[in-house]
């Protein structure tokens, strides 16, 4: 039994009497059984609670404390009643005699006061508690004690600091892998910025060796061809005049002739646009028409002929556009009329080349489409952008759109 | 036509860098009509020299001579030095545009290479007269551009 308990309370008749410092008083009332019940029960779930409780009287001394709180403080219970804190944990006593003393002179609560202390018992060491401090009053209002609730949160402290390490760590190595990939994004960059580049060398020399041989078959064997037609045709003339039996022959040769020199022709178009180089786009793509009619027998006709403002390169690329279009369209389509219209679409040049034929099917391989990857990559330079749609008569319908040539 | 015992022979010049042309305009000249070639350029230093010289009636050029001066320039210094002189612009384009160049440079006609066997003699004997030639083919696509293009020049 503590000594300097506060008796203030005792003897008095009351339904419940306050919690007394000494339990074991005996209450002289009819209500006494029922009221040591009440106690026996408090008692057993002060003693059995999972929470360190204790209650200390104003001299600082355990007047009472639970199981789980002697094994925070790793001394057995009756080591703790009638002795000070100072004398159970000289180091908790340190840390928390200043404030104990606060919450008996002021008579306010103090929770949530966060000590560590060393301590010697089952679970020993530097060990950190949560503590509640409420004083108590006695029936004059005087605080005659104060009631201590304990929390030993060691593991949840070493487990939140285990888990701030751990974000820690996570940080470091979302940082490290936003970094890798900031460099992986940086290579890719480049290497499509290479990419784009050899593509254009590609496309580029493709244009160079298609004009040199369109060029030369233009220049070269057009002029021999030339030459031999207008022998032929003086031949002609001769065996005419004389009647001769072979001269209709001589005739056929030349035709023949007639029509090859039609062929280089044709070829040498589609491999050098001239009327591009003189800025006629408009009369490229008819050329496109009339030649494409005339070797494939498929109708193939300039509808709408609006002007685009186009420099030459763009010219160029915009009319390799048609020319695969077409190409494609009697490659794949089989239709029976192929349509090129320039048209300006809200303000933007609109090149579309609309066939009747089969459906579009996607190619199966990228190599199956290089002409459609060489397509789009030219439209890129120009700042076009092509789409592919089911034409209005079957077929397709392929538009290219120069938003950036817009007026 | 026939030469007659009064009738002078047309002179001809012919300027063009591919020998087989030169040859076969000649063989082509020499077949019918009374044509004299009294000469035969590869560029147009030579073709102007030549000229100068020769004073022939008539000067077939090619339109694409290779050298610093092409046939379209060459036929428009030639009719500045010698407006007498009556120019058919010869070349292997079958386009408009390339009628319309040589014309306005001043050629009396135009013809593509593939259609000389047939209309030489004929476009000869046109400008000759004083009149401009170009085959009816060649009209029909000039007429066309000019209704596209009402702007551009006429002839």
């Amino acid at each position: 039994m503590p000594q300097g308990a506060n008796k203030s309370g005792e003897g008095k008749s009351r339904k419940i009497p306050p919690l007394s410092l000494r339990p074991s008083d005996p209450v002289q009332t009819d209500e006494g059984e029922l009221a040591r019940a009440r106690l026996a029960e408090i008692e057993a779930f002060y003693n059995t609670a999972p929470v360190g409780l204790c209650v200390l009287d104003t001299e600082l001394r355990y007047v009472r404390i639970n199981e789980r709180l002697a094994e925070i403080n790793g001394v057995p219970v009756a080591d703790h009643l009638g002795h000070t804190i100072r004398e159970v944990l000289p180091e908790l006593a340190d840390q928390a005699e200043p404030w104990l003393r606060d919450v008996l002179e002021t008579g306010e609560a103090l929770r949530d006061v966060e000590i560590t202390v060393e301590t010697h018992g089952e679970e020993s060491g530097e060990r950190t508690r949560v503590e509640n401090w409420y004083p108590m009053t006695d029936a004059g209002g005087e605080v005659c004690g104060i009631n201590i609730v304990v929390e030993d949160v060691t593991e949840r402290k070493r487990v939140e600091e285990e888990l701030a390490q751990l974000n820690a760590e996570l940080e470091d190595r979302v940082e490290q892998r936003t970094l890798e990939l900031n460099t992986a994004n940086r290579e890719l960059r480049q290497k499509i910025v290479e990419r784009q580049r050899l593509e254009a060398e590609i496309v580029a020399i493709t244009e160079r060796v298609q004009s040199r041989i369109g060029q030369d078959l233009h220049d070269d064997l057009g002029q021999q061809l030339s030459a031999l037609g207008m022998l032929a045709s003086a031949i002609e003339r001769d065996l005419r005049r004389d009647a001769h039996p072979k001269s209709d022959s001589i005739a056929r040769l030349n035709g023949m002739i007639k029509q090859a020199i039609d062929t280089t022709r044709g070829l040498a178009k589609g491999l050098y646009p001239i009327e591009l180089e003189k800025g006629g786009f408009l009369i490229a793509l008819e050329e496109l028409a009339r030649v494409t009619q005339a070797f494939s027998g498929v109708e193939c006709i300039v509808r709408g002929k609006a002007t685009f403002p186009l420099g030459e390169t763009a010219a160029i690329h915009l009319y390799r556009i048609a020319q695969e279009a077409v190409n494609n369209a009697l490659k794949h389509a089989a239709p029976r009329r192929i349509i090129i219209d320039c048209t300006t679409v809200t303000g933007v040049p609109t090149l579309t080349i609309t066939n009747d034929g089969l459906p579009f099917k996607k190619p199966r391989s990228r190599r199956h489409g290089l002409g459609l990857h060489i397509l789009e990559y030219r439209a890129r330079l120009l700042g076009a952008e092509i789409t592919i749609s089911p034409g209005p008569d079957g077929g397709c319908k392929l538009t290219c759109s120069l938003a950036r040539h817009a007026r | 036509m026939k030469p007659g015992p009064t009738s002078k022979s047309t002179r001809i010049v012919i300027v063009d860098d591919h020998a087989g042309i030169r040859e076969s305009l000649r063989t082509l000249l020499e077949s019918e009509g009374d044509f004299q070639i009294c000469g035969e350029a590869e560029n147009a230093a030579k073709a102007l020299d030549l000229i100068a010289g020769k004073k022939p009636d008539i000067a077939i050029i090619d339109i694409s001579l290779k050298g610093a001066i092409h046939g379209l320039e060459l036929t428009r210094q030639l009719k500045h030095l010698h407006p007498e002189l009556t120019i058919l612009v010869l070349s292997l384009h079958a386009e408009a545009q390339f009628a319309f160049g040589a014309i306005t440079a001043g050629a009396g006609g135009y013809l593509s290479k593939s259609e000389a066997g047939e209309f030489l003699h004929i476009a000869l004997e046109t400008i000759l007269s004083g009149k401009t030639y170009v085959t009816p083919e060649m009209q029909a696509k000039m007429d066309r551009t000019r209704e596209e293009n009402p702007d551009r020049r006429t002839i």
